[in-house]
Formats: C-alpha cells, sequence, structure tokens
C-alpha cells in the first residue's frame, strides 16, 4: 500500500477531485473508492467530503440525486464549466510546482552550478 | 446489513444531525447533507462494515463544520434551547433549595404549630406561606413570568436570535431526484 503526505494530499485533493470528475460523474463514496483504487488508498471518506462540499460551494461542481437500488438516493457530482477551467489552471500550476522541485534536486543543482 | 449496523448508522446520523443544527444548516439543507451522508454510510458499511466505515469518516462534527458554508449567519435553535433548559433547570432546582431553607428556617426560629409568610432573600418576588399544624403545609407563590422571562432570555441570547435580521440567503439545495 502506498502512503501519502497528508498534508500534501490535502493540497492537492482539489485537483484529484476535479480530475476525476471531469472523468466521469461521481457520489462520495464511489469517489472514495475510485481514489483508492487509483493509489489513494489512505484517504478517507472525513477528508473527501468536506473536499466536495466545499468545491461545490466555489462552483466547481453541481450536483444531482440519483436513486439508488441498494438504499437512499446517491448525490452525485459533475463538474462544471468553471470547474474545468479551475481543473486547467490547477493542473497547470501543479505542473509547475513538479518541474520547479525537479529542478532543485541535488544532481540538477549540481549540473546547474558545474561543481 | 445488519439490524445492529442500521441502528449504529441512525445514531451517526442523530449526532450528525446535532452538529449541523448547531452549525445553523437549515432544515432542507440539512435533510439534503443528512441523506447524502446516510447514502454514503450505508454503501461504506455494506463495502468494509460499519466499524471502519465509521473510522474513516472521521468525527461528525467535524463534518458538520466543513458542510456548513455559512454557518455564522444563521441562528443556532438547538444551542438556544439547550440554554433554556439548563436555565430553567437550575432555577428549578435553586428555587426549590432555597425556599425549601426558608421554611427550614423559619420553623427552627418558631417552633409549634403556626403560619408563618414571607420572601426568602434571594427569590424576593417568591412569597412562601409555611403552615405547621397537625401537617405541615408549604405554600409558595410566584409570578409565572419570574419562570418563563429566565429561559426565554436564554433561548434568545443562546440561538443567537438577532441573525435572524442579518441572515444571508440559505444555499441551494440538491437538484431534483432523477
Amino acid at each position: 500500500m502506498t502512503t501519502h503526505d497528508p498534508q500534501m494530499i490535502k493540497g492537492v485533493l482539489g485537483l484529484l477531485l476535479l480530475q476525476l470528475l471531469d472523468e466521469g460523474d461521481g457520489y462520495g463514496y464511489g469517489i472514495v473508492t475510485r481514489l483508492q483504487e487509483n493509489g489513494f488508498e489512505d484517504l478517507a471518506e472525513g477528508t473527501v467530503y468536506p473536499a466536495l462540499a466545499r468545491l461545490e460551494a466555489a462552483g466547481h461542481l453541481d450536483s444531482y440525486l440519483l436513486r439508488s437500488a441498494a438504499g437512499p438516493a446517491r448525490k452525485y457530482y459533475r463538474i462544471t464549466a468553471g470547474g474545468r477551467t479551475e481543473l486547467i489552471r490547477a493542473r497547470r500550476d501543479w505542473d509547475a510546482l513538479v518541474e520547479r522541485v525537479r529542478l532543485l534536486t541535488p544532481t540538477q543543482l549540481t549540473a546547474q552550478t558545474g561543481a | 446489513m445488519s439490524a445492529y449496523e442500521w441502528f449504529r448508522i441512525r445514531r451517526t446520523m442523530l449526532a450528525y444531525d446535532y452538529w449541523l443544527d448547531v452549525e445553523g444548516v437549515t432544515g432542507r439543507a440539512r435533510k439534503d447533507l443528512r441523506a447524502e451522508l446516510v447514502g454514503n454510510l450505508t454503501d461504506a458499511t455494506a463495502a468494509v462494515g460499519y466499524p471502519a466505515a465509521r473510522r474513516s469518516l472521521g468525527s461528525v462534527r467535524t463534518l458538520a463544520t466543513a458542510a456548513a458554508p455559512d454557518r455564522d449567519s444563521r441562528p443556532r435553535w438547538v444551542v438556544g434551547s439547550y440554554a433554556a433548559i439548563v436555565v430553567f433547570a437550575i432555577g428549578a432546582f435553586a428555587a426549590l433549595g432555597l425556599i425549601t431553607a426558608w421554611a427550614d428556617g423559619v420553623m427552627a426560629a418558631g417552633g409549634g404549630q403556626g403560619l408563618w409568610i414571607g420572601h426568602p432573600f434571594f427569590l424576593p418576588w417568591v412569597e412562601i406561606t409555611v403552615r405547621q399544624g397537625e401537617t405541615l403545609q408549604i405554600l409558595a407563590t410566584f409570578n409565572p413570568w419570574s419562570v418563563v422571562v429566565p429561559p426565554l432570555v436564554a433561548f434568545l441570547i443562546g440561538s443567537r436570535i438577532w441573525r435572524l435580521a442579518t441572515r444571508q440567503s440559505s444555499p441551494t439545495p440538491a437538484a431534483q431526484v432523477r
């Protein structure tokens, strides 16, 4: 099982959720299981649900209820046009951050300074 | 899902509903949030069992806080109700104790049979009549407002009633069921 720094995950959770919902609508627990299947086994429902609520409040997601044969109706989230714009921005920022971190590795620093 | 798990989910939902109310989430929005969580918790329980599902959920108070986008703008009716109940209970017990102590003091000082009428020091608006005959009779007379006003004031302050005048509009509830 892969473990992640919880603080780092919190920082990119919005990006993860928008990315996931850009591929298809999902409901709370379904989203959690999709994230866990994609290598984020340590992500808990208690972290994901508030993040979904925040994204919805910010207008990046909207929601609808869908009846479920297994139990109560499920609240499905889907990404909005504003959410897609936010996803593009967040992904660009993330790529830039990764690139900067990569450039700061000792090997790269050594190569750049010629030491 | 077993009946025990069903019961435990409902118990968790009661706690969640309480904290949503404390956070000032209104009836319709609260119902939607409750429905969403009961659906998710039911699915999680079916998949991994209630203990793991509940553990993964974390604190329902934290969840409720996160789910209340403008929680500081609405009255908190539950908090107000609890404040009123606490003030009423404390007042009732204190009055009972003071009245009993006053009557006991009068009887100890006077002795024998007779009729005493007076007002205890801490409850000047209460008139106490003690009649000592073959049987002991203690009667306390007071203005009903003295019972109603303190809990009412506690309710108004506890619920932050003034937020009704300054509250923002409710968040849009979830769209219709498909």
